[in-house]
């Protein structure tokens, strides 16, 4: 059914395989110039095209539109407002505060997921008893559904709850606080739980780059400095510099997106101080009917991330496969973002 | 010498981080055997009073199977969806070179920046539109555009792994582009897709936010997560039976995951070393 497909042009990491059959494009690049041919292989493209297209192109420029429309609840939109949403926006004094939590919470887990997961990668290292049963229950969070996490902390968290009588047992009386009703502890909290979530795929990924460092490299560095600290510093870090800027993108962009945890465990409260630009712009839309304000908003954290995505690019040049692996994987936490 | 003190340093903070790790579980199964007033006052980590009696009214009810039917209904078709998306397109990516083969690839990637609040509000317009709402094929089809590029990605690399070789002589047999594909490529790189496959289930099991949105006003097709999280947010909530619907809801995907764990760490590890 697939005419024109006996010379593909196989090639495998840029080395060209003989096919052993004729070719006729000199360097392989596009197989053999022939229209049937390369229609063929589009055809096996447009089902992922469609389904990506239906997803994400298509409702983004419906949002652009939408942004640029006045709200008239339940009953969608009344006629164009300009830029008036994005003005109402700016000038509101909650989206700066939203904004700024957003950049607390996203700082907050990050920075110290990636100083965490660094931390469990070395403690991985090596050969030693019980390794494989506390990797597997470090990696749980990762399987987990964050929504039903979410809930049971949510519900651990209650005055005299499990976590008030863990405090208790070591001995952290001090520690034990209503901790969903205030801040700051409730921001602590939700950045916790953040952490917990996000934690493992960054020590997958962590680990997996201590590993594949050369022994040599230690060794050789051993006979000039004894100091662990110093090795660390000097080698490690700097050897695994390149996943640890992929870790970081990675989570950048999920927890910046994050949903569910938040959502879950204080619907943005109390008033509206745990409320991140993502969980804002659903409230907006989805409690409010403001379809309008919900659209800029939604454009807006686009252009953030489009502006964070570029960085990303960059990166992806020179490691194309590494990031966006990363990213989905930071993600693709099964149950999407935090 | 030194090796002792190190080691159970490390041990300690190995222990402490896996506790972090397993605490909502340690939680789920601890609540499962408390008595109602146990939960209500200063509630401990060893019930006073233990009893099993949640456990047979949980299982017995018939909401909970629902719920769990109506998870495997939305992450075995993100898992059939993807798959079929994914692998033909995976196959050319990997396979043959053409004009926007790198282009589609870093494309693909961008989407990934994209937050799925953002998409939310005009896809619901667009789904209202289509009769999608309410529908698992509503949620299906965004879970899955969600999880195919980087199932793209993973399936480029498993089918990369092919011998050329076969491909070859498969030529010489006649036996080209679909049809190689599906009698030679697919189980060839069958390990490959099962993982991409079980990826993709535990993802459709434990989305969110697609969910919560577009089902929750049809209660007869909510999926654990929602039913747990809705049960939640009663005005009195039992939970100990949430404890239970949230526990066994979990077990499914972390069989999933420990059949997966070598395979995407190995996975992982190939893309990040190499």
């Amino acid at each position: 059914m697939i005419s024109g497909t006996s010379s593909l042009a196989l090639e495998d990491n840029g080395e060209r395989v003989a096919t052993g059959l004729p070719r006729t494009s000199p360097r392989g690049l596009f197989g053999r110039p022939g229209k049937a041919r390369s229609a063929t292989t589009y055809l096996y493209l447009l089902p992922a095209v469609i389904l990506l297209v239906g997803i994400f192109a298509v409702p983004l420029v419906q949002a652009v539109v939408l942004s640029l429309q006045k709200s008239a609840g339940l009953a969608g939109t009344s006629g164009w407002a300009g830029l008036r949403n994005y003005e109402d926006e700016f000038k509101d004094p909650l989206f700066w505060q939203i904004a700024l939590q957003t950049v607390i919470w996203t700082v907050g887990v990050v920075v110290t997921t990636v100083v965490v997961a660094l931390s469990l990668a070395a403690l991985l290292q090596g050969r030693f008893r019980g390794r494989t049963v506390l990797r597997v229950a470090l990696m749980i969070p990762w399987a987990s559904s964050l929504a039903v996490s979410a809930v049971i902390w949510g519900f651990a968290l209650q005055p005299n709850g499990l976590v008030d009588r863990t405090m208790t047992m070591l001995g952290l009386h001090v520690l034990e606080v209503p901790w969903l009703a205030n801040t700051p502890q409730v921001t602590i909290v939700l950045i916790a739980v953040g952490i917990w979530a996000s934690v493992p795929f960054g020590t997958v990924l962590l680990s997996a780059a201590m590993q594949a460092i050369p022994r040599e490299i230690y060794e050789a560095a051993s006979l000039e400095s004894r100091s662990q600290v110093k090795r660390a510093w000097f080698i490690t870090i700097p050897m695994l510099k390149q996943v640890l800027l992929i870790v970081t993108m990675a989570n950048f962009v999920t927890v910046f997106n994050s949903f569910p945890i938040i959502y879950v465990m204080t619907d943005g409260g109390p008033i509206n101080k745990t409320e991140i630009l993502a969980t804002y712009l659903y409230e907006k839309a989805f409690s409010d009917y403001d379809f309008g304000h919900a659209a800029a908003l939604a454009v807006i954290v686009t252009v953030v991330l489009l502006a964070a995505s570029l960085l990303y690019v960059r990166l992806l040049l020179h490691s194309s496969l590494k990031v966006g692996i990363g990213s989905q994987m930071a993600r693709g936490r099964p149950g999407s973002n935090p | 010498m030194r090796t002792w003190p190190r080691q159970s340093i490390r041990y300690a903070l190995l222990v402490i981080a896996a506790g972090f790790s397993i605490f909502p579980l340690l939680v789920m199964v601890d609540t499962a055997f408390k008595t109602s007033p146990e939960i209500a006052g200063n509630q401990h980590w060893v019930p006073q009073t233990a009893t099993l009696s949640f456990w047979s009214s949980a299982l017995q009810s018939s909401v909970l199977w629902l719920w769990l039917r109506n998870s495997a209904i939305i992450a075995t078709g993100v898992a059939v969806l993807t798959l079929a998306v994914a692998i033909p397109a995976a196959y050319v990516l990997a396979r043959r070179q053409f004009k926007g083969n790198v282009l589609f690839l870093d494309t693909v990637l961008v989407t990934q920046t994209i937050a799925p609040a953002v998409l939310i509000v005009p896809l619901f317009e667009l789904f209202r539109r289509f009769g999608l709402i309410g529908t698992f094929q509503g949620v299906i089809l965004v879970s899955s555009a969600f999880v195919v590029p980087f199932s793209i990605w993973l399936l480029v690399a498993f089918f990369r792994q092919v011998p050329a070789e076969l491909e070859e002589a498969a030529a010489i047999d006649g036996t080209m582009g679909l049809r190689f594909l599906l009698r030679f490529m697919v189980p060839t790189s069958f390990p490959g897709i099962v993982a991409t496959g079980l990826w993709a289930f535990m993802y459709g099991w434990n989305e969110f936010m697609f969910s919560v949105t577009f089902l929750s006003g049809v209660s007869s097709r909510w999926p654990i997560t929602i039913g747990v999280f809705t049960n939640s947010g009663e005005f009195f909530v039992q939970w100990q039976l949430l404890a239970i619907d949230a526990f066994v809801g979990t077990i499914p995907v972390l069989i999933v995951f420990v059949i997966l764990r070598r395979r995407l760490e190995l996975a992982l590890g190939s893309t990040i070393g190499g």
